[in-house]
């Protein structure tokens, strides 16, 4: 088979030749690792890549699998996981040089499961440094460049995951997301990104940015590879206090195409704010899709949508900074200026002003509990605009020009408030050939729904198909 | 007073001295006029938070959403 075929398969497709012994885990890496050295130079997505450690364990993958071992879908499937996963025994930077030479003793508990279902550690991806901001910028490691137009940001923090998915140089990415950082890079890129519900999947291992809105998730190319992803890495994990003891369906039992049954809400606050028109459309044209599939669209009204900003930021800032406020007293001066400023701004939150967002909270989500009543998900845009230029600070969203990382966290941050599941899903392309994501959301551990009706949506477009120029 | 747009520099430098900021004599005075300047739009930023209701609601537990 083509090379590059095999690197832009998913994992659902190589998972019956593997098993069937069709094709060799040994042949997937090898591809995998061609592909990585031709785009690498362009994309900036690893950190740390293994080629020898990947191919050996592919050769004992290929083994096992021909000795009668086939351990499922996920085994002699290529993943790399974003550089705050701890990988025992492989250096774990959270993008920054002051752990250049971290080498964690043990796994993360996503890493663990990983291996457990027999997938392949292809290396660790690039990330804005500590996973705080929104455009993939790390001087330490180089920027990350979206596989569309590599002048463009790939998006963040998950830059690396975005584009190795996006660009076939890895079939699974993980990424985490505090504000939207497995969703924008998804959306910017072209690809499906989950973030699971608050305490599905462990954090346990995870280099913190803020404890209560932290999420770890996958980044793929289909949302099958979603649901496989999350056959193998949710569940209970006593290591992570905010770990949910909850049971733990087949996620690839919700891959149907037929939506009938479905209530979906779409916040007309949502289109109220800055946002691009062809994103508009684009949206607007897959609520429609979503539609035709046999769902029920309401317009439905969430009031406290343009108080999400204020709440989130008031307590991620108090939280990144108090977990990174050692490190930023004895190497502030060695970090990205930007994250310093953002990790020192956080300094000047009070304990009150603290506690008035946390109250806040409380209300953003009984707000969020009511109108789920009403419906089963909310739709709408992931990101209002298109990949932004690299290093813009500015972004122009139809009539208003607004902060980059204001802009591209716009309709992330609410379901980090809330800890609802919530995926972005390519929805369509603007006029310059960039993706735009469709965002849908869902109940507290009904992953089964915005699985279902992502794949319901995915399945009757080919947005998934196209592939990126590099 | 944290969330006060108002905030002068002056003050800036007693709340960055007490939140831990190097304001010595050495400091970065740079790097310090470019943090105060990044900071008193984010802090006006926040100042929405006082208009939000919230006398009836305690601090969300977000280690109990599975519980609810």
């Amino acid at each position: 088979m083509d090379s590059l075929e095999l690197c832009y398969m998913s994992a659902g497709e190589l998972a019956p030749l593997v098993r069937d012994k069709e094709i060799s885990p040994v042949e997937i890496i090898d591809a995998h690792l061609a592909r990585i050295q031709e785009t690498e130079p362009v994309l900036n997505s690893f950190i740390t890549l293994l080629p020898e450690e990947s191919k050996a364990a592919a050769r004992k993958a290929e083994a096992d699998i021909l000795a009668g071992n086939y351990r499922g879908p996920l085994h002699g499937i290529p993943v790399a996981l974003k550089d705050l996963y701890n990988t025992g025994g492989v250096r774990t930077t959270s993008g920054s040089k002051l752990f250049d030479n971290y080498i964690p003793e043990r796994d993360c508990t996503v890493a663990f499961k990983f291996n457990e279902a027999g997938s392949i550690l292809l290396g660790k991806l690039n990330l804005h440094q500590f996973a705080y901001g929104p455009t993939g910028e790390n001087p330490d490691y180089g920027h990350m460049h979206n596989p569309w137009d590599p002048q463009k940001v790939a998006g963040g923090s998950s830059g690396g995951s975005g584009s190795a998915a996006a660009s076939g140089q890895c079939t699974i990415t993980t990424g985490s997301d505090t504000g939207g950082s497995i969703r924008i890079p998804a959306a910017l890129c072209g690809i499906v990104g989950l973030k699971p519900t608050y305490g599905l999947v462990s954090r346990y291992g995870l280099t913190a940015l803020a404890w209560s809105m932290d999420h770890p998730g996958p980044m793929v190319r289909t949302v099958e590879d979603a649901a496989l992803a999350m056959n193998a890495i949710a569940g209970y994990d006593p290591n992570d206090i905010a770990s949910a003891n909850v049971e733990v369906p087949d996620y690839t039992s919700a891959l149907t195409e037929d939506l009938r049954g479905i209530r979906i809400g779409v916040p007309k606050e949502y289109f109220d704010a800055p946002l691009d028109p062809e994103v508009s459309q684009a949206v607007r044209d897959s609520i429609a899709t979503l539609e035709s599939l046999g769902a029920e669209i309401r317009e439905v009204s969430f009031p406290m949508f343009q108080d999400s900003q204020a709440i989130s930021s008031a307590i991620l800032m108090a939280e990144a900074s108090a977990y990174h406020k050692d490190l930023l007293a004895r190497d502030g001066d060695k970090l990205y200026p930007p994250v310093r400023l953002r990790l020192e701004a956080g300094l000047f939150i009070t304990a009150a002003d603290y506690l008035r967002a946390q109250q806040a909270r409380t209300l953003f989500n009984q707000q969020a509990r009511e109108l789920m009543k009403e419906v089963d998900l909310l739709a709408g845009p992931t990101e209002p605009v298109t990949a932004p230029e690299l290093l813009a600070g500015h972004v122009q969203a139809g009539e208003d020009r607004i902060g980059t990382t204001a802009a591209l966290t716009q309709y992330t941050r609410p379901y980090n408030i809330n800890g609802c599941p919530a995926i972005s899903v390519p929805c369509g392309f603007s006029n310059a050939n960039m993706p735009i994501g469709l965002q849908l959301s869902g109940r507290p551990f009904d992953e089964l729904t915005v699985l279902r009706a992502a794949h319901a949506y995915e399945q009757s477009t080919d947005w998934h198909k196209r592939r990126p120029p590099v | 007073m944290a969330l006060d747009s108002s905030l002068t520099y002056e003050n800036f430098l007693t709340l960055a001295k007490d939140a831990g900021v190097d304001t010595g004599p050495d400091a970065d005075q740079a790097h310090l006029q470019e943090l105060y300047s990044y900071l008193k739009p984010v802090l006006a930023s926040l100042r929405s938070l006082d208009n939000i209701d919230v006398s009836q609601a305690e601090p969300d537990m977000s280690f109990l959403l599975h519980q609810n």
